[in-house]
């Protein structure tokens, strides 16, 4: 029955159905045909269930980290943070695309949705683009690759679904990804600058003096200075173990509000109301996904599933890092086919009883899951990100392909490879702040 | 290419987090809609709000004072559902809810896609019916208690389920779900009607 189950949810996904009524649909086949003697499960007790499992406050960051991060795209935050960013490299070849990755990265880690921050800073950043002669292609490429950053600058919106899924630590699995997150920020910066080793188009900004340069930070340091300490803010208050995840999400929200509509003038009470809604969309959006999921878990582990795909990988090998190969690959072809937070509410109760089994550490896999969900945003068929950023950047999806290809292969797969199979990169900053074991 | 060409070329994909100008509600055009969409946008944003401001409070109380909102956790859940389930029905009316959307992105215009796309909104709108049906027995098991006991308005709630602080009835939460289920349902088979009539070679718009 489990079979018919996940070919339902397959079947539905392909045809179009929102993912949360496919899971709605795979749970009702099991609902009524589910079990070992095929008589189903108790309705009753699903919807309960489901409730019981949302019943969380720290889910509730997710609601306030999407509002914080509409709230700094529509009062101007963004635009501060990334002129401020802008003195360190913008006279570099290829420092625009230097700034925009390190802006995502910044507007990530507050937002904490790989959509939102494009759209907060792409909007930025692609008449920039545009004006600098950057190729269409390659600017919506790099800027699709870079928003990815907020699935692994913490905080962030993905792994604090994970954590609540599994059962892990939120700080241990924020942390996890930090260093595999500096590493793509790099060498998406380096790829960019050998991507336009031999364009003669793009205009480079007249190099800066160091005097004009400090003139530049004094000026820009102190408009961007509200928009600066939203992340210290936040990041200041989850770390220094002042606030909760909630609570710094909250203070964000807070704290933006009257920063959009005091201090940069671009937030009224009436752009207010409606970003505080559109938020509220997303937000209901990606928390039905979850209530449904959690009631499909459940009854996916009452049919035992883990144990059904861990008899089909052991099938092929039985050695836990060609098992591990295997999940890597399935997680891919998920990415390919639904969004970030889709696949994690999906692979992280089926995947977590096989990675516990085989004996890797479960903060080792939120790094793994959180890297693997960033690839699949990117990839074809189902590239949500990369879609969006083609939209926004105006840039037609065939001349985007090429410059992403090269971003996948030089920055996300030789970063996946080296959060696989080293998994003391992912672990060493949990280990050293939270002693988490190797 | 023309900007506007080269957007139409691009494969559309709905996502978790649409840039503002693209999830912004629509205007409703009916008086119904107005009402229902306004009711949940009203709901949306003063949970919004008042969940900003219960929270921070409390990590006011807690780190500044002290001291402790006593079960605010009670109250922030209740009305982090409303805001859920109001932003779900919402999104359904919007059409922004997540999905893969393969058929429209690589189907070519035709009978096919116009079968396919009746076919999606007809499961849609059965399933979401099989779980408005579950969400509404889970909301008269909250109103009820176990027991049915509101059966008789005139007598007495028995076992009743109530949160442990604040004693408030958990029915209260549930009745989001069940509002948010019925509003997605409605919503969904408005789009299962327009597909239809699109199917039969009707023109809706």
């Amino acid at each position: 029955m489990i079979y018919v189950a996940l070919l339902i949810l397959v079947l539905c996904l392909i045809v179009g159905v929102p993912v949360p009524v496919s899971f709605m649909a795979s749970a009702a086949w099991l609902i009524f045909f589910g079990g070992a003697d095929g008589s189903g499960y108790a309705a009753s007790q699903l919807l309960p269930y489901g409730y019981k499992q949302m019943d969380s406050v720290p889910l509730i960051a997710i609601a306030l980290f999407i509002a914080a991060g509409g709230i700094m795209e529509r009062g101007k935050i963004g635009e501060k943070l990334i002129d401020f960013v802008d003195v360190f490299v913008g006279d570099l070849k290829g420092g625009l695309g230097i700034v925009a990755t390190i802006s995502c990265a910044i507007v990530g880690s507050i937002c904490g949705a790989a959509c939102a921050t494009l759209s907060c800073v792409g909007t930025i950043v692609f008449p920039r683009f545009r004006a600098e002669g950057y190729p269409r292609g390659l600017s919506a490429a790099l800027l699709a690759n870079a928003s990815l950053l907020g699935l692994l600058i913490p905080p962030n919106a993905t792994l604090i679904i994970f954590a609540w899924i599994t059962g892990q630590p939120v700080l241990a699995c924020f942390l996890a990804t930090v260093i595999p997150g500096l590493m793509v920020i790099f060498l998406i910066c380096v790829v960019n600058r050998w991507l336009l080793r031999n364009n003669t188009e793009v205009v480079v900004a007249d190099k800066r003096s160091t005097g004009e340069k400090l003139t530049l930070l004094r000026s820009r340091t102190k408009s961007a200075l509200p928009a600066l300490m939203l992340p210290f803010i936040v990041l200041g208050g989850i770390y220094g173990g002042l606030m909760t995840t909630t609570e710094a999400s909250a203070m964000a929200v807070l704290y933006a509000i009257p920063v959009g509509i005091f201090v940069y003038k671009a937030l009224n009470l009436k752009n207010t109301y409606q970003v505080l809604i559109e938020s509220a969309i997303t937000t209901g959006v990606i928390m039905v996904m979850l209530y449904c999921v959690a009631m499909l878990s459940r009854l996916y582990l009452l049919e035992d599933l883990p144990q059904v795909l861990l008899n089909l990988f052991k099938a092929i090998s039985e050695d836990p890092m060609v098992i591990m190969f295997m999940i890597n690959i399935f997680l891919v072809i998920m990415g390919m086919l639904m969004d970030d937070i889709s696949v994690v509410v999906l692979a992280s109760p089926i995947l977590m009883p096989i990675i516990l089994e085989l004996g890797f550490n479960p903060i080792h896999f939120a790094a793994i899951i959180g890297v693997n969900t960033g690839l699949g945003c990117i990839t074809p068929p189902a590239a949500p990100v990369l879609y969006l950023s083609g939209r926004l950047g105006a840039a037609p999806i065939d001349e985007m392909m090429k410059p992403c290809m090269w971003f996948i292969l030089l920055c996300w797969i030789p970063v996946l490879a080296v959060v696989v199979f080293f998994p003391k990169v992912s672990l060493l900053l949990p280990h050293l702040f939270l002693g988490t074991p190797w | 290419m023309s900007e506007n060409q080269d957007k139409k070329n691009s494969p559309q994909c709905k996502i978790d987090c649409l840039p503002s100008e693209m999830i912004l509600a629509s205007t409703p055009k009916n008086f119904f809609d107005t009402i229902v969409i306004n009711s949940f946008s009203f709901i949306c944003f003063s949970t919004s709000i008042i969940l900003t401001l219960i929270i921070c409070a409390a990590a006011f109380f807690r780190y500044i004072l002290n001291g402790d909102l006593t079960g605010y956790e009670e109250w922030v859940k209740i009305f982090a559902f409303w805001l859920y389930f109001s932003g779900a029905a919402i999104g359904a009316y919007n059409r922004t809810h997540v999905s893969a959307d393969l058929v429209q992105a690589y189907v070519a215009d035709g009978k096919l896609k116009d079968f396919l796309v009746f076919l999606k909104d007809l499961i849609t709108v059965g399933v979401c019916l099989l779980f408005a049906w579950y969400g509404l027995k889970f909301f008269e098991f909250g109103f009820m208690g176990p027991l049915g006991s509101f059966s008789d308005p005139m007598g007495p709630r028995i076992a009743v389920p109530t949160t442990n602080v604040w004693r408030i009835s958990l029915w209260v939460g549930y009745l989001s779900v069940f509002l948010g289920l019925i509003f997605m349902l409605y919503y969904f088979a408005r789009d299962l009607i327009s597909s239809t009539r699109l199917l039969l070679g009707r023109k809706n718009k």
